[in-house]
């Protein structure tokens, strides 16, 4: 299984500081594991492949989302929330 | 054995849970399980139906391309679902339960996601599709966009391949099955989808539209890379040299090859066609679509006897079809026929 922060992708914006801040504070208001969060969202983006091959949530720079900075990382960090919560 | 080895954590007796095939079904028990609905009640249709209403009609067309195909694909892939439950599910397989429990999550979630194209097209773009309510009530027939181009030529060909390889079919019958669902179907055509949608959302930003498509795009994933496992099973087979595995690479590489051309069409009918004004920009497409065939067909399977030559020529071939094709005539056709049906319906 992937860590978030171990995963290949070519748009990444946003460092690896402030992705394991993100999955931090996801995990908390989640109540969950850090490394939890961190894995469920790599393979959202690598479907356990180990490389970003998700574009529909890696490119959706949809430029609405100020948030994420089209970082596909954060971008799948907020789908999993969104999916929490369905 | 001691009884007290026995925790949770170190797996189950009759299912593997060390398997791939148990991973993704676990990934699809603890991501593939979004409501539509409630995902559609949380983020409501408002905004999205504000950015449809100030669209001109063109770009609504260009969308309304890409959504047909969408719902009726994910339609023809659910009712192809339970054939991959009865396929997995043959001595050609080494019978294990986790592949039968992955394919019953993936019929789960291709369901969902006609559900969901269902109520965004219903309850947003429902001025693009005037028969669309006739069409569902008849039990899937194609949307007249999706019948014009080659997508809807792929999916009755899917359903074909399908059926063959769920009864009594052979290992090749059912890597040309798989390498059309899993590579062409969910790996291209769907994905070649993501990234037109993710130009088109920069000019027209429909925001549950793309909430939609991320939680698709995420479950297709897991699709896509169980169909790969199934294939790479087939092809290990017939190296090691057992006999009726032979052909598989062969089958995988000719329907890859038959494919492209449906896909290039489609490509060219939701872009050029009819003038790309929310600038997708087919040649990126066209692009796109090789790198990630190359990817699965060479990197991951990395299939035997296969020439990029052979393959960029089918796709060149169905360009150049593609640009002389009168696609508004078969449009006008079926809108014909569908009018008729549903004047007789009314009757
Ligand atoms: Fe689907
Ligand atoms: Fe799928």
């Amino acid at each position: 299984m992937t860590k978030l922060t171990d995963i290949e992708g070519t748009d990444f914006t946003a460092s690896d500081e402030e992705i394991e801040a993100a999955v931090e504070d996801a995990a908390a208001d989640l109540g969950m594991a850090p490394e939890r969060v961190s894995e469920e969202v790599a393979y959202i983006l690598d479907s356990g492949s180990g490389r970003v091959n998700n574009e529909g949530v890696a490119g959706a720079a949809v430029g609405s989302n100020a948030d994420t900075h089209d970082d596909p990382r954060l971008e799948a960090l907020d789908v999993f929330k969104l999916r929490q919560e369905l | 054995m001691d009884a007290s080895d026995s925790t949770p954590e170190s797996g189950a007796g009759r299912i593997d849970t060390d398997s791939t095939y148990y991973e993704l079904y676990q990934k699809s028990v603890e991501l593939g399980t979004w409501d539509a609905e409630k995902l559609v009640e949380k983020v409501g249709f408002e905004e999205d139906r504000e950015v449809w209403e100030s669209l001109a009609d063109d770009e609504k067309e260009q969308w309304a391309r890409v959504i047909s195909y969408f719902i009726d694909g994910e339609h023809a892939v659910a009712q192809d679902a339970r054939r991959i439950m009865t396929t997995v599910s043959t001595p050609w397989f080494d019978r294990s339960i986790e592949k039968e429990m992955f394919a019953s999550a993936l019929a789960l979630e291709e369901a969902k996601h006609t559900q969901f194209f269902d109520l965004y097209l219903s309850n947003v773009m429902i001025d693009k599709f005037p028969q669309y309510e006739l069409d569902t009530r008849r039990g899937g027939v194609q949307i007249p966009r999706t019948d014009a181009c080659g997508a809807g030529k792929m999916f009755d060909r899917q359903g074909t391949l399908q059926a063959q390889a769920a009864h009594g079919g052979d290992p090749v019958d059912i890597a040309r099955a798989a390498t059309n669902y899993h590579i062409g179907v969910e790996g291209i055509l769907a994905r070649g989808g993501y990234f037109a949608k993710n130009r088109m959302m920069q000019e027209a930003p429909l925001t549950l539209l793309n909430k939609g498509f991320q939680f698709i795009s995420t479950d297709e994933g897991r699709h896509i890379t169980f169909g790969l496992e199934l294939l790479e099973e087939l092809i290990e087979k017939e190296r090691q040299g057992v006999p009726e595995y032979q052909g598989v690479q062969n089958a995988i590489w000719e329907q890859a090859v038959e494919d492209i051309g449906y896909i290039t069409d489609t490509g060219y009918f939701i872009t050029g066609d009819i003038g790309d004004p929310l600038g997708v920009d087919f040649d990126d497409l066209v692009n796109r679509g090789a790198r990630l065939a190359g990817d699965m067909l060479f990197d991951t399977l990395d299939i035997d006897n296969a020439q990029p030559r052979d393959y960029m020529q089918a796709a060149a071939d169905a360009m150049e079809e593609a640009r002389d094709n009168d696609y508004g005539e078969v449009i006008e056709k079926y809108d014909h026929i569908y009018e008729q049906k549903k004047q007789a319906a009314g009757d």
